[in-house]
């Protein structure tokens, strides 16, 4: 697939200084349309902040955002959500006493025509069948609309919350999606369910960063992998060109960086 | 700086005397009226009303009564609110008493048997005090000095009540009936008493009128969804006396709300809507509190006690009267 | 029956991986009968309850219980415990806990009687009556917005109508509303107004909780407040209407139970909690917050009033009736645990099979 030039997202330069302590020093980053990135490193790397520097929960020190080659200043998540970002949270953030349907519609929830709809009404129905269309654009054969999502397993769960944010996603430009461990709490069998769905949004279009530990799911989900090592990009490499040795090395540093140190 | 510190110390320790001085001063000039044995100073004009607390509409209505009475007569009154707290109820009380301010002091106690402290002081200070409720429970056999007591004589309050419902059933019913009998909640003060009486003189009264359903009655929604159901469970109640207002006014609204008549509605209590109702022909009888000639007649009487401290007190009974439509 | 397998179930790859269409997903999948049976028992068990309840009076309170009289004697008593709980339970499927329905109860109704009894029309006490509900509970919600302890805050609420409630009513009650009959023992084709009133109420509100995207909202935020503030929703807005609603149903309760006895009085009962929560609570809703069924909870209050009708009309002390309501809560707890647990087992055979995703 050929890639647009103009990436989803790109972050050049960006630094996040608490006090004396480097978090990220000089993080250049970027994610294409269709692409799933994959962003790993020890406890500590900076991979958190630097998908909540994404995701505009952090202001960067330094350093400049782009979005479809629109520069941004985030301050506050609601600002990233409008500019396309979604994020999924490790907590889901799903209401269990609900149905699925509603859970996809909170937010976006379709109301009926005429005066029922100025009271405030709701269309379940068409809301069901536009949920049940975001599943299977999606390939994912969930159980019925209706059914509570406190019912669901955990790997149904988090397809759910992933499809809620691919949804809220797809606009007229496709947007990116940031996943923060989202198999942590999965078993094998949900993991591969997972596995699935994140290669099939990206062949829809959409940008995803993939925050994980888990070196398995990068290989297999990933078509690039940046390495972070104390706040500094070690590494960013096509999958195809690295294996689990390589990967293992720049996170722990007994492999040298990919890039010279830049003179400060 | 340590000129400036000085100069702080210095200040401190000076204000700290002038307080000492302005203390000790205080306390020596603080008199409480006694003067250790010998005779007693003159007791100020001031009345301390301490009733169970002022939550209730007919105690706070109580203790505006006494404010205004006792302030037609030249004497300033202190309410208290223990809050249906007996430890605060006392404490209250001592603080008052110790202080000199008052010269004569109501109480309405929340526990009677807690107040034997506060009653001694109030005597050693010669300083009358009026207490509702019998002697013996107060733990005393009769009538003491400085100490009047005054209550609600609930045998005879319950054997009107019962005659008065023996009447009407004799009069309008033919002498035979089924009654409803609304009592007050367990633990409440005289239901034992008015109980019996009440039931004794029905018996006597109209031997053929028989009591089929007791509720009990506390507020007036309640007793009048629970008189309901009890009118439905006995279709032929025709007679309802309960020991208190909310029973009576809730019985003549589950009547209504029923479309029956009640012919014969008798009521302890009397409060403005129940003696409206009475002269209206609703209500046969009520076996009124007079609490206005109660409070004029305990006023009177603890005025009375402060210029003779050391004679034993009065037995008072708060006075009841039968009110029916003629009068 | 439960698990299923082949065409409908289990993980079916397709032939080849890249560039496929949409794969066709065989045919939606329904919950299984059994499971659908249990969360219907689930959900309806107190209905079941209560017709076991009215049969039972039946039987051994013969006569005098089965009439329609008697029903509408039960209706009454349960209209008022159940507009409390009405409230209550909104509050509770919000994430709150209103503590403060008895002072807001008193303060309305005092309000109301001093307006009426200074001769103004019963509209505007009404009026005036409820917009104290809705006041009160604005400020419940925006005080305890700011960070406080919203069960300390209700309290403390009570404790201030309350006292505003008794200085209105100057020290007494307010007797003499019969202006206000029309709305308490009055009937109408043979059912008292309270009836009606709190039949409105519930209407009102199960559609608003279920069918409007507000309603909706608002249980969402009472079950994962901070989930529906990602979807970019201020769930602290609806925080402050479930204080609102819950409030307002009080002072509504207030009102009519004035109506009833034609007095307004300010001394706030607390035990009108105790009876709310009772109601709600073997209505099973959940003191989680996030779900619960309002009609679940008419038919709790139904079910308290129909125990006390039975008791009295047999002649035993109404008080019984607390316990056996004891119990019954007790032994409807132990059912919807033994249900949940049965719910789960079902749904776990069907669980593993049922999410499938394309290709790889």
């Amino acid at each position: 697939m050929a890639h647009p030039a103009v990436p989803a997202l790109e972050l050049h330069g960006v630094d996040m200084h608490y006090g004396y302590v480097r978090a990220l020093d000089a993080v250049d980053f970027h994610v294409q349309p269709g692409e799933v990135v994959a962003l790993v490193g020890d406890n500590g790397a900076g991979k958190s902040t630097l998908l909540k520097i994404m995701s505009g929960a952090l202001r960067p020190t330094a350093g400049t955002i782009r979005v479809h080659g629109q520069e941004v200043h985030f301050h506050s998540p609601t600002d990233s959500t409008r500019a396309g970002i979604q994020m999924v949270y490790q907590d889901l953030a799903l209401v269990d006493a609900q149905d699925i349907a509603t859970n996809l519609a909170i937010g976006r929830e379709i109301l009926r025509k005429g005066p029922l709809g100025w009271l405030g009404f709701v269309d379940k129905k068409a809301q069901r069948k536009r949920s049940q269309g975001e599943l299977d654009r999606l390939g994912v054969r969930s159980p019925a609309m209706t059914r509570p999502v406190e019912m669901l397993s955990g790997g149904q769960r988090q397809v759910v919350a992933l499809a809620r944010s691919a949804s809220r996603v797809t606009g007229e430009t496709n947007g990116v999606l940031l996943l923060d461990e989202p198999t942590a709490a999965l078993g094998y069998e949900q993991t591969k369910q997972v596995e699935a769905l994140i290669a099939r949004m990206a062949r829809q279009g959409i940008a995803s960063v993939l925050v994980t530990h888990n070196l398995p799911l990068v290989i297999e989900v990933a078509s690039r992998i940046v390495v972070l090592n104390r706040g500094r990009k070690v590494a960013d490499v096509a999958t195809a060109q690295t294996d689990n040795d390589q990967l293992v090395g720049w996170i722990t540093g007994a492999r040298p960086s990919m890039f010279p140190t830049s003179p400060i | 700086m340590s000129t400036r510190r000085r100069r702080q110390t210095r200040a401190t320790v000076g204000i700290a005397m002038v307080a000492a001085a302005g203390l000790l001063l205080a306390a020596c000039t603080t008199s409480d009226g006694d003067t250790g044995g010998a005779k007693p100073a003159v007791l100020p004009k001031t009345l301390v009303f301490s009733p169970l607390s002022l939550a209730p509409p007919a105690l706070k209505g109580l203790s505006e009564g006494v404010k205004a009475y006792a302030g037609s007569k030249g004497w300033e009154v202190i309410v208290q609110d223990p809050n249906f707290d007996a430890a605060k109820q006392t404490q209250q009380l001592n603080e008052v008493l110790d202080s000199g301010r008052a010269g004569a002091a109501w109480v309405i106690a929340v526990a009677p048997q807690a107040m034997g402290d506060t009653l001694k002081a109030a005597q050693a200070k010669g300083i009358p005090i009026l207490v509702n409720g019998r002697p013996d429970e107060y733990g005393y056999s009769g009538p003491q000095p400085g100490i009047t007591f005054d209550y609600i004589d609930y045998t005879a309050a319950g054997t009107a009540l019962g005659e008065q419902m023996g009447k009407c059933i004799n009069a309008k019913l033919g002498g035979n009936a089924a009654v409803l009998y609304g009592t007050g909640a367990a633990g409440s003060a005289g239901k034992n008493e008015i109980d019996a009486a009440a039931k004794a003189a029905l018996l006597k009264t109209a031997p053929n009128a028989k009591i089929v359903s007791t509720i009990i009655v506390t507020d007036r929604a309640q007793s009048q969804t629970d008189i309901g159901n009890a009118l439905q469970g006995n279709p032929n109640i025709a007679g309802v006396m309960a020991t208190n207002d909310e029973g009576t006014l809730g019985a003549l609204g589950a009547y209504d709300a029923a479309g029956k008549a009640l012919p014969c509605a008798i009521d302890f209590g009397g409060n403005d809507e129940v003696l409206g109702d009475v002269k209206s022909g609703k209500i046969y009888a009520s076996v009124a509190l007079q609490f206005q000639a109660d409070m004029t007649q305990s006023f009177d009487t603890l005025v009375k006690m402060q210029s003779n401290p050391k004679a034993n007190g009065d037995v008072l009974v708060v006075p009841a009267k039968v009110v029916t439509a003629a009068g | 029956m439960t698990l299923p397998t082949g065409t409908s179930g289990t993980v079916v790859p397709s032939s080849d991986g890249a560039a496929e269409p949409h794969p066709a997903p065989a045919a939606h999948e329904r919950d299984s009968a059994s499971v659908r049976w249990l969360i219907f028992v689930r959900d309806r068990g107190i209905f079941v309850l209560w017709i076991l309840l009215l049969l039972l009076f039946s039987v051994w309170a013969a006569p005098y219980f089965a009439q329609v009289k008697n029903a509408i004697l039960i209706a009454n008593a349960a209209s008022l415990t159940a507009i409390f709980a009405a409230g209550v339970a909104v509050g509770i499927i919000c994430g709150v806990l209103d503590l403060s329905i008895p002072g807001v109860a008193a303060l309305a109704s005092c309000v109301c009687g001093l307006l009426l009894h200074h001769h103004q029309p019963v509209w505007m006490g009404l009026l005036l009556g409820l917009l104290i509900g809705v006041v009160v509970g604005l400020v419940n919600g925006l005080i305890s917005l700011r960070g406080f302890n919203p069960i300390i805050v209700t309290i403390g609420t009570l404790s201030i109508t309350s006292a505003v409630a008794a200085i209105i009513a100057g020290g007494y009650t307010i007797p003499g509303l019969t202006q206000l009959k029309f709305m308490g023992t009055r009937r109408y084709d043979g059912v008292p107004a309270p009836v009606w009133i709190a039949a409105a109420l519930f209407v009102i509100l199960t559609v608003f909780l279920t069918q409007t995207r507000e309603g909706i909202r608002l249980m969402a935020v009472g079950g994962n407040a901070e989930a529906v503030r990602r979807s970019g929703i201020h769930s602290n807005r609806y925080k402050v209407v479930g204080f609102v609603i819950s409030s307002f149903c009080a002072a509504l309760a207030g009102l009519v139970t004035t109506a009833l006895v034609t007095e307004a009085s300010p001394a706030a009962s607390p035990g009108v909690i105790f009876t709310a929560l009772t109601a709600v609570a073997l209505a099973g809703v959940s003191l989680g917050g996030g779900r619960g069924s309002l009609p679940r909870v008419a038919v709790g209050a139904l079910v308290l009033a129909t125990i006390s009708n039975g008791l009295t009309i047999k002649g035993i002390d109404p008080y019984w009736g607390t316990g056996v309501t004891g119990v019954l809560l007790l032994g409807s707890l132990s059912l919807e645990r033994w249900i949940s647990m049965t719910v789960s087992n079902r749904l776990i055979a069907t669980a593993q099979a049922s999410v499938h995703t394309g290709t790889r």
